[in-house]
């Protein structure tokens, strides 16, 4: 079974690669597995969540609380019916949305706007941190478009030539990443299956 | 000089295979150098003391683990050097798969499950469950990943909150951000960890404002973990074709914007010709 699974490993490795040739039937075929065991997974891990977190609890250890989430996940399905129960999903995405924002923004605030902030509370004592104060500032005057002001417009551009270099460094850790995935294909090909490694 | 712009891009695939498959074949054994960051990530852990706790997410799946997991192993690796309890836990459905592998190799290696390390499986909820995890972590977590139940494992003894943790180490293909804001915000304890190099450079600001302690950039982060460690494992031996394959996209780099450069002024000069003889 091993070996058979290292057989199936790597011809769908080779029948996704093979797109990078010309469209073919064996990439369509690999393509279309990959997205019905993607959908087949996905209903899988979403049965053994609600299992796991609701209908264990409420079944075997007798949690009534459980039944909470349960009730609010079917409310969501009443979108599907037409009429006077319609209106019903909007109690659960409401509570959705108001959870999740309400922890996002408190976490958020507190992590990336103050702990940004201070961050860039830098003493011009040490080169790099007036790199980073200058660059800083530099990088929000480009997003200043109230009004037009000959020193923020110079700002601006220097803002702009440093976010052009944010981005090519971005490029460039992209193209390692993928780099890496490539790499890491080739030693299962090379090593697992034709064991030449 | 249009050829050099107009290459097939299946000659750039096949260089590219090559270029990656010899180094492979035959390592050359490059050098490379250390990061900052990778250096910051590795003192976080080595500061660590016997019996200290740490939380390690392996938030990645089998898309991305071949850039992530070899860190996810150097990680473990260092923990379990030094004596620290590791609680995994994973914000992917996959990843508490990809950490059996680990576990099954320090299992062999006399490490006790439930006492140095513990698999909690997969966390459906995403920030919601990081933050309910925070407040009250055996309440949180009452079954382990594969079904016992975790009152009276030793490795939980002395923790009940975030509080109680030493350190957080965040390995993620989708981003190590909740785990600065849900650990490291809050509650003020260390947070490392390691990407994929798609998201790695809007870390470097979190780590020069001092709420990451460094982080491991992709495959390459991976190699220098084991360098430091002075364990060569499966990301140092990725390093030759690494660095071949990025030689040969310089190069092809160079020669496009060389050939572009001496198109557009070719390009120039005859349009200009024409509209002097016009």
């Amino acid at each position: 079974m091993g070996n058979l699974g290292i057989w199936i490993g790597a011809f769908l490795t080779l029948a996704f690669w093979s797109i990078l040739f010309k469209e073919n039937p064996v990439f369509s075929f690999a393509e279309h597995l990959y997205v019905g065991l993607a959908a087949g997974q996905a209903i899988a891990m979403g049965w053994s969540n609600i299992n796991s977190l609701a209908v264990k609890p409420l079944t075997q250890e007798g949690k009534i609380s459980a039944l909470i989430p349960l009730v609010l996940g079917l409310l969501l399905y009443t979108r599907f019916f037409s009429g006077e129960i319609k209106w019903l999903r909007r109690i659960p995405t409401a509570l959705m949305v108001g959870v999740g924002s309400g922890l996002a923004f408190t976490r958020f605030a507190q992590s990336d706007l103050v702990g940004q902030i201070r961050g860039t509370m830098l003493p011009l004592n040490d080169i790099n941190n007036i790199i980073i104060v200058l660059g800083a500032l530099c990088t929000i005057a480009y997003f200043f478009f109230t009004s037009e002001n000959k020193a923020v417009v110079g700002m601006s551009r220097v803002g702009r030539l440093l976010m052009m270099i944010a981005f090519g460094s971005a490029f460039g850790n992209t193209l390692m990443g993928r780099l890496s995935l490539f790499i890491g294909r080739l030693k299962y090909l090379l090593g697992d299956w034709l064991g030449i490694l | 000089m249009e050829k050099l712009i107009n290459i097939d891009r299946r000659i750039i695939y096949i260089l590219l295979t090559i270029s990656v498959a010899l180094p492979l074949l035959k390592p050359m054994g490059l050098p490379f150098g250390l990061s900052k960051e990778t250096q910051r990530a590795f003192d976080a852990v080595e500061a660590l003391k016997p019996g200290d706790a740490v939380v390690i997410d392996f938030g990645y799946n089998a898309g991305g683990a071949a850039e992530v997991h070899p860190m996810a192993a150097a990680f473990v690796a260092h923990c379990m050097i030094k004596d620290v309890r590791v609680i995994g836990f994973s914000l992917d459905p996959q990843g508490s798969r990809f950490a059996d592998l680990i576990w099954q190799q320090w299992a062999e290696q006399g490490k006790t499950y439930g006492e140095d390390f513990v698999s909690l499986g997969y966390f459906a909820g995403g920030e919601a469950a990081l933050a309910s995890f925070a407040k009250d972590i055996p309440g949180f977590v009452s079954t382990d990943y594969y079904g016992n139940s975790t009152s009276g494992m030793p490795i939980f003894q002395g923790i009940k909150t975030a509080d109680d943790i030493d350190l957080f180490i965040s390995i993620s293909t989708s981003s190590i951000l909740p785990f600065i804001q849900y650990f490291h915000g809050p509650y003020g304890k260390p947070v490392t960890g390691g990407a994929i190099g798609t998201q790695i450079s809007r870390y470097q600001s979190y780590a020069d404002a001092g709420q990451l302690q460094g982080y491991l950039a992709s495959l390459r982060g991976a190699a220098e973990y084991e360098k430091l460690l002075e364990m060569p494992g499966e990301a140092t031996s990725a390093m030759d074709a690494q660095s071949a394959a990025h030689i040969l996209l310089a190069v092809l780099i160079v020669l496009g914007n060389i050939g572009e450069y001496v198109v557009r002024k070719t390009q120039q000069a005859s349009s200009e010709e024409s509209e002097r003889r016009a």
